[in-house]
């Protein structure tokens, strides 16, 4: 099965945690249901062309924390996960994600009330789109 | 974790060339690539792993034997392809097969069967009659189904196209899956199979620059495009620079250097594999500073 | 037993594969056969020379280097080696050395004992004035005397198989040709100095003594057997096959 990650090496978040966080993301999304069988750690570093390292160690991170479960013989599954979690990440996904276009415009000069000003610009142009 | 091959200090001379001090550990779960210019060891290498040559210093031991002792136990522990086979061409596939897999307590016969279909090899052909595509791939299925723990190929794609590449490479990836499994390649930095190595073990002209994790590597490496032409200041972990550009080996230094000294910059990417091994193999090229001559606009 | 089964296992490919080498050896025996018979009784007259040529090729079992196939024949590994192929390509196998030498040994008793006796039998059925020279029971001495040779001197060209450092197949093609001019001088000189060829002489000694050459010969074949075994796998341990 292929997961839908997509990997940016030119990003300061290290691989691991791009995609643990998409992982997660696809988790708690919905996207991937409980019991939904992944794919071996082997199999997924030669999709995202890394080594085995990196996926062994976001696939640890998961386990750890609760959202992914490994049986012995029949490999990786995801996990049933509560609520509170699933929120959990979907806040710090957000969060997350609003961060790295913070960043990026900081690197092109743009002063933290310019990027005020573009935040508002595209939530308005939402807002008309909605009515 | 235990090492089923373990290289101390190896060294090897031949005429003029010389090989090593080579230090290499294989553990079980890995791919491993063997990286170099033509000349640069790899094979050597390999055949050194294989006892067809005595090592003039250092110890090789496979399955914690020493290849070279009087037990060879190791043999059947590891299937070994070279890059042009000898004695195999009075043969044909069928008659390779049933020389080849009786050595091998773990021969995965359907593995052997569905490689054959998969590559449309005929079995009853003479393998010197064989186009040299075909041999490999015919070499490969019998390598490949001894299911030995070790798996060594010697430049095992040069001659196929790239369909079959990545069918192998689905192979081998499922061969991985299959039990506990580590393979060791010799490859050109840049062919598909290399994506599918964790570790890169990079020699140049018989030394061993070193041993790297592929993510490792390409976090190393960045390319930074400037806003303003550079000057003649050296930059900490330069690799190589033109006007509004920058290649670092050192990124986290090169950026504070960047915004203690104002310069600005508006995008950076990171290296493609094979671009970073270029690097690796380009003699010197690894501490390099630019003195500054060739900039414009200083 | 493990390993000459194995061994044996390995060698039947190499037979299989290069089976035609048997009719190159069907015609060089009858021509062997035809020359030898017809100039025996001149030879043992007037001390005519040929005969010890053609001994020393049919017992030495040199032949087989050039009645190969091309596939099978000693090939240069790189600059400076030279091996038998099948040599080479069990050795990247999971095959312990003590097998590949004694598939080796197996391949070359295959092609070359079974011809060597095919010829004394025939020159002996074929030829009267050697039946009236030596019975039954001496020409036995006569055969164990070469047979043996084929053991001590022969199994040089087994060996060969594991590689020779320093060799390309120019020195390799000289080397035979000295070796053989070397051979061709060596009898000549004996026939001066003794009055007799080599193979009068093997004549005599199996007339004259029949058991004790026997034994001399069959304990020399066992020495010259294990030396060029363990010849065979101080070569194999010492040759760099890259």
């Amino acid at each position: 099965m292929e997961l839908p990650i997509r990997l940016s090496k030119d990003s300061r978040e290290p691989i691991y945690h791009q995609i643990e966080n998409q992982l997660k993301a696809l988790i708690a999304g919905g996207h991937l249901v409980a019991g939904t069988p992944l794919p071996s750690i082997r199999a997924l570093s030669n999709d995202l062309e890394i080594s085995i390292i990196t996926t062994r160690r976001a696939y640890q991170d998961l386990e750890q924390q609760g959202f992914i479960r490994t049986t012995q013989g029949k490999g990786t599954f995801v996990a049933e996960i509560a609520d509170e979690k699933r929120q959990q990440v979907k806040i710090s996904s957000v969060y997350q994600t609003i961060e790295n276009a913070v960043d990026t415009a900081i690197q092109y000069d743009y002063s933290l009330d310019q990027i005020k000003e573009i935040f508002l610009e595209i939530i308005d142009t939402y807002r008309k789109k909605g009515e | 974790m235990n090492s089923w091959l373990e290289i101390t200090q190896l060294q090897k001379k031949i005429d003029d060339f010389h090989l090593g001090p080579i230090n290499l550990q294989i553990e079980p779960g890995t791919i491993t690539a063997l990286v170099g210019n033509n000349g640069s060891g790899k094979s050597t290498l390999l055949k050194l792993i294989m006892n067809l040559a005595n090592p003039d210093m250092g110890n090789i031991k496979v399955f914690n034997k020493f290849v070279y002792g009087q037990d060879e136990s190791w043999k059947d522990k590891i299937a070994y392809q070279a890059q042009t086979p000898i004695g195999y061409n009075p043969y044909t596939g069928n008659q390779l097969k049933s020389l080849i897999a009786p050595l091998y307590p773990n021969w995965d016969d359907t593995l052997f069967v569905d490689m054959v279909h998969s590559f449309d090899i005929p079995l009853h052909k003479r393998y010197g009659k064989l186009s040299q595509g075909v041999q490999q791939k015919l070499n490969l299925a019998l390598t490949i189904a001894r299911n030995t723990p070790l798996l060594l190929l010697d430049e095992p794609t040069s001659f196929m196209d790239i369909p079959s590449k990545k069918r192998l490479v689905d192979i081998l990836v499922d061969w991985m899956d299959r039990g506990d499994h580590a393979i060791i390649f010799a490859g050109h930095q840049a062919e598909d199979i290399m994506k599918l190595a964790d570790y890169l073990t990079v020699l140049r002209n018989g030394t061993m620059v070193g041993t790297f994790e592929k993510e490792e590597l390409t976090a190393t490496y960045m390319h930074y495009w400037l806003k303003e032409p550079l000057g003649k200041m050296s930059i900490p972990g330069e690799i190589s620079r033109e006007i509004k550009q920058l290649v670092s080996n050192q990124p986290a230094a090169t950026e504070q250097f960047f915004h203690e000294n104002n310069v600005a910059w508006t995008d950076r990417k990171a290296l493609d594999l094979d671009e970073i091994i270029t690097y690796l193999l380009q003699e010197g090229k690894d501490g390099y500073i630019n003195d500054g001559n060739d900039v414009i606009g200083s | 037993m493990q390993d000459w089964k194995q061994a044996l296992r390995l060698a039947m490919f190499e037979l299989h594969a290069s089976k035609y080498v048997i009719f190159f050896l069907a015609v060089i025996l009858c021509l062997a056969l035809s020359s030898i018979v017809t100039g025996f009784s001149s030879y043992l007259e007037k001390n005519y020379a040929g005969i010890e040529f053609t001994f020393f090729i049919i017992f030495s079992a040199i032949i087989l280097i050039w009645v190969k196939p091309k596939d099978f024949q000693l090939n240069q590994v790189n600059e400076d080696v030279m091996a038998s192929p099948s040599l080479i390509m069990l050795h990247q196998l999971a095959v312990k050395k003590d097998v590949m030498i004694k598939s080796r040994f197996i391949v070359h008793f295959c092609y070359s004992f079974p011809f060597q006796l095919l010829f004394l039998i025939f020159f002996y059925a074929l030829s009267q004035e050697l039946q009236h020279v030596l019975p039954v029971g001496s020409y036995l001495a006569f055969s164990i005397i070469w047979l043996s040779f084929s053991f001590y001197a022969g199994y040089f060209f087994m060996a060969t198989d594991a590689g020779t450092r320093n060799v390309n197949k120019i020195t390799a093609a000289l080397f035979t040709f000295i070796f053989a001019i070397g051979v061709m001088f060596l009898s000549a000189t004996i026939q001066t100095i003794s009055g007799h060829g080599i193979v009068n002489w093997t004549i005599i000694f199996a007339q004259e003594w029949p058991l004790l050459s026997s034994i001399i010969s069959v304990i020399l074949a066992v020495l010259g057997f294990s030396y060029w075994l363990h010849y065979m796998r101080k070569t194999m341990d010492l040759v760099d096959y890259l």
